[in-house]
């Protein structure tokens, strides 16, 4: 019975239990200082699967969480020195028949005719600051870890659970982690 | 200090449980409404329920393992459990199966309901409608913005940005702009005279517009109105580019947004049309689920609690049936089982005073016993008792001393089942055993039978037994062992007899005897000789026969003196050599002595032993006419806790019948042509008056054979 019970748990939380058929793969993160400050750019690369379309042409709005943290590398464990969330919704409005991304941590809208052109506006990340240059300690050594999550809390009530156990839902992308030039 | 544990009222922790689960399934329900906030936290609710109805299902189990361990050592009340909750779950699955199928088909129709063909088409028109009505605007809109571009080519960027706001105001735009072909900002207007730039197409514009060399969009920035975005190339040599923004109207753009809201719903709706059915069905089924385990555990814990009364009583049943009549039970509530207990208390309290009123009844009834079994047994009468079918109940241990048969041992049995033991009172067990199956009443009857100590005479009463109803229920046998008493009676007799030959016959012998010698004196003389002779003859024969009737005369004397003059102690065994010590050398009889234990003393008149000796002895030279073997024996026996010095002598002459056997002690009984037969009798009378006894050993056959039993002094 306690086995059933974790497995349940596990298959429950866990949001990267199926294979990553569609799950967003971030390709490249790229840091550089920038007068007194560290900025990011990076390409991520989204695998929309036929479900995700569909219920995007239906109607449905999507939520996308990028995650960015500045960490630090210690003895026992890192610290976060600073940690950045990129919140992106994506809705179809079929009379207008374009795309609006609603960028949620910078209060902005932008519209697109398409779905790639919606898709490739949330991919790039251009030019992002992250810490101040003067946060930054000389020798100590720093990475920057990125992932993508969906946020299945935000799709309608009637599939979110399923939303859990169904690999067409899983666009998340793993914690990909990238080092901070000195 | 005792610890007192709180507990928590059973009744309320269901209250709270059930109040639980039912604002958890309300918050459940709550929450899938489109519109809630609740929607947040759908899934911790339903992960709430989820772990709710796992460990509602694990309590169950370890019910259901309980009971059936339960069950298993068939412990009490578990049967009652079992059946109870079984009734209860198929009670309470039964009727809620039957409205969650209806249910779930009820809310498949009413989903399936809000879908069908001609919604379908209706929203799918409205919006190509709507998708025409403002098309339209654009291509106007589009025309508008090339006849612009048209008039602008050609002209110079300094006279452009002069015509700008002119040129906006006549095509009735919210802005206009002019861009070089890298996207640079040369000219622009605007009715928001507050807006210095105009609003920047994106890269995708920029791209589309490039490749179609016109772009005509909807544009809706952030809080703004609806707008239709128009790019159009400028021809000149230096390709430049025109974006006109044109507003959309207010009416047109909610009439859009209310369409396009509409439609977007049912799309939605329409995609999520299997995942409702099935998030109800789940929805449902946990409602269910929860709602059904909640109850079967409520049900395991009020079907325990009420069969808790029961199995207490069941505890105490077995208990007063394996005798602890104490038992007492907790009364737990004031309700039917509470009275049933409070009765079942009752009842063991006066089951246990009528033990112990029993117990003490038993306890005297037991001394009772025990005290009449006393004195029955210290009875010098022998008692036997028959119950109904008049097989032996009870015997003393005074019938065991007379008969020498252990007539306790055949309790169980009739008397004729006794006759084993001594076949010789066969006629007597069948007399007393018809007396007491036939009389009616008090019966007495003398028996005489020969005992293994001789001649026994037996005085038995009986007395039929009946209930207070009158039946027969048995009968009840004592008898007295009266040899002693008739040989008194009978020595007496004889005593007072002697007594008088001795004092009747002696008195006149003397004077006979003298007669006789003085007729010999006077008349010898005077008479012939062969008068004479006669006279002499007849005179000496005279004085014989008075000397013969004097020692018989002496004999009854002897016979009627007491013997017991002089007691002293004696040692048997130094007596006995002395006394035989006379005989050895006289005759060719042969005297053997067997003398077991050494030093035997016995409290006696020596004199009266001697003479008993003397005359066993010289009855047996006599049975033997004088050749033979005299065998004496000397030992010890217990008989009745006193201990007795057993001499026995035996001959190999004659012996003695049976007959003779039972009267050989009797005066003038005596197997011998010359005799007075007292010798025995005296022998028998002074062994008696020293609290012995003599009897002939019918076991030895091959001559006579005598034991006799004198108490020892203990030195």
């Amino acid at each position: 019975m306690r086995v059933a019970v974790a497995l349940f748990f596990c298959f429950f939380i866990s949001e990267n239990v199926w294979a990553d058929d569609y799950s967003a793969v971030i390709n490249d993160i790229e840091t550089e200082r920038v007068a007194d400050q560290y900025v990011v750019n990076g390409d991520i690369a989204y695998k929309l699967s036929p479900v995700v379309k569909e219920a995007l042409k239906k109607g449905i709005s999507i939520s996308l969480t990028i995650t960015m943290r500045l960490k630090k590398e210690g003895l026992l464990w890192d610290s976060v020195v600073r940690e950045l969330k990129l919140a992106y919704q994506i809705q179809n409005h079929a009379l207008l028949n374009i795309y609006s991304v609603k960028s949620l941590h910078a209060d902005e809208k932008n519209v697109f005719s398409t779905l790639a052109g919606a898709i490739d506006y949330i991919s790039r990340i251009r030019d992002l600051p992250i810490v101040e240059s003067s946060l930054v300690q000389e020798g100590q050594q720093y990475y920057i870890a990125a992932k993508v999550s969906f946020e299945h809390e935000k799709l309608p009530v009637p599939i979110r659970p399923f939303s859990y156990f169904d690999s067409q839902w899983a666009l998340s992308s793993d914690w990909t982690l990238w080092p901070l030039p000195n | 200090m005792a610890i007192t544990k709180l507990k928590f009222p059973v009744s309320l922790s269901i209250c709270i449980l059930f109040g639980l689960i039912l604002v958890s399934l309300q918050l459940m329900s709550t929450a899938t409404q489109q519109s809630s906030e609740l929607g947040d936290i759908y899934s911790w609710l339903l992960v709430g329920n989820s772990l709710g109805s796992i460990v509602l299902f694990i309590l169950i189990g370890i019910n259901v393992y309980s009971l059936a361990r339960e069950l298993k050592k068939r412990e009490a009340g578990s049967r009652l459990t079992t059946r109870m909750i079984s009734l209860f779950v198929v009670l309470a699955i039964a009727p809620a199966a039957i409205v969650f199928y209806f249910s779930i088909q009820f809310l498949n129709q009413g989903i399936d309901s809000w879908f069908n063909v001609e919604i379908d088409r209706a929203m799918e028109d409205a919006l190509e409608l709507s998708e025409e009505s403002l098309d339209q605007r654009k291509r106007l809109h589009l025309k508008q913005a090339r006849k612009l571009a048209k008039g602008v080519a050609g002209k110079s960027q300094t006279l452009i940005a002069l015509e700008m706001a002119d040129l906006r105001e006549g095509v009735e735009a919210t802005e206009i702009a002019l861009f070089s072909r890298q996207g640079h900002v040369i000219a622009s207007s605007s009715v928001n005279s507050n807006d210095i730039l105009p609003m920047l197409p994106s890269e995708q514009t920029w791209l589309q517009t490039r490749q179609n060399q016109e772009y005509v969009a909807f544009s809706q920035m952030e809080d703004e109105d609806l707008m239709i975005q128009v790019i159009v190339m400028v021809h000149d040599d230096d390709p430049r580019y025109l974006q006109v923004l044109f507003p959309v109207p207010v009416r047109i753009a909610d009439l859009a947004d209310s369409i396009d809201f509409a439609f977007v719903r049912y799309q939605e709706m329409t995609f999520l049309r299997d995942s409702l059915k099935i998030s109800f069905l789940l929805l449902l089924s946990l409602v269910l689920l929860l709602s059904l385990l909640a109850a079967i555990w409520v049900a395991f814990v009020s079907i325990r609690q009420i069969i808790a009364p029961v199995k207490e009583l069941v505890k105490g049943t077995q208990a007063v049936a394996s005798g602890n009549y104490r038992q007492q039970l907790p009364v737990g509530s004031q309700d039917d089982l509470g009275f049933l207990v409070e009765s079942f208390n009752d009842m063991t309290q006066r089951i246990a005073r009528s033990q112990d009123e029993t117990r003490v009844a038993s306890i005297e009834i037991e001394h009772q016993r025990a005290y009449l079994e006393t004195v029955l047994s210290n009875l010098t009468a022998g008692v036997i008792s028959f119950g109904a079918s008049y097989k032996i109940i009870t015997a003393n241990q005074a019938a065991y001393r007379i008969l020498h048969i252990p007539v306790s041992h055949f309790v169980g049995q009739t008397l004729l089942d006794v006759i084993v033991q001594r076949p010789e009172l066969t006629q007597m067990w069948e007399s007393i055993q018809s007396l007491i199956e036939q009389a009616e009443d008090i019966w007495q009857q003398g028996f005489t039978f020969l005992g293994v100590n001789g001649r026994q005479e037996l005085l038995c009463r009986g007395t039929p037994l009946f209930s207070p109803s009158g039946e027969r229920m048995g009968a009840i046998v004592v008898f007295d062992d009266v040899t002693d008493l008739i040989q008194a009676q009978k020595n007496a007799a004889w005593g007072e007899v002697a007594k008088r030959l001795a004092h009747e016959i002696k008195n006149p012998l003397t004077p006979i005897q003298l007669s006789a010698e003085r007729l010999q004196h006077k008349l010898a003389k005077e008479l012939s000789e062969s008068s004479a002779k006669i006279l002499t003859r007849s005179t000496q024969t005279i004085v014989q026969q008075v000397e013969a009737m004097k020692s018989m005369v002496d004999d009854f004397s002897e016979y009627a003196r007491p013997s017991k003059k002089q007691v002293e102690l004696i040692n048997l065994n130094q007596l006995i050599n002395e006394v035989l010590a006379l005989y050895i050398l006289q005759t060719e009889i042969r005297i053997v002595t067997v003398f077991n234990i050494e030093n035997i003393v016995i409290e006696a008149d020596p004199v009266s032993i001697r003479q008993v000796l003397h005359n066993l002895v010289k009855n047996a030279q006599e049975a033997m006419d004088g050749k033979g073997q005299i065998e004496i024996k000397l030992d010890k026996v217990v008989r009745n806790n006193t201990e007795y010095a057993e001499f026995s002598i035996y001959d190999n002459g004659c012996g003695l019948s049976e007959e003779q056997a039972e009267t050989i002690f009797e005066p003038y009984v005596t197997t011998k042509v010359k005799g007075t037969g007292l010798g025995l009798a005296i022998v028998k009378k002074i062994i008696e008056e020293h609290g012995g006894v003599i009897w002939v050993d019918t076991a030895y056959n091959k001559g006579a054979g005598f034991i006799i039993q004198l108490p020892t002094v203990l030195i």
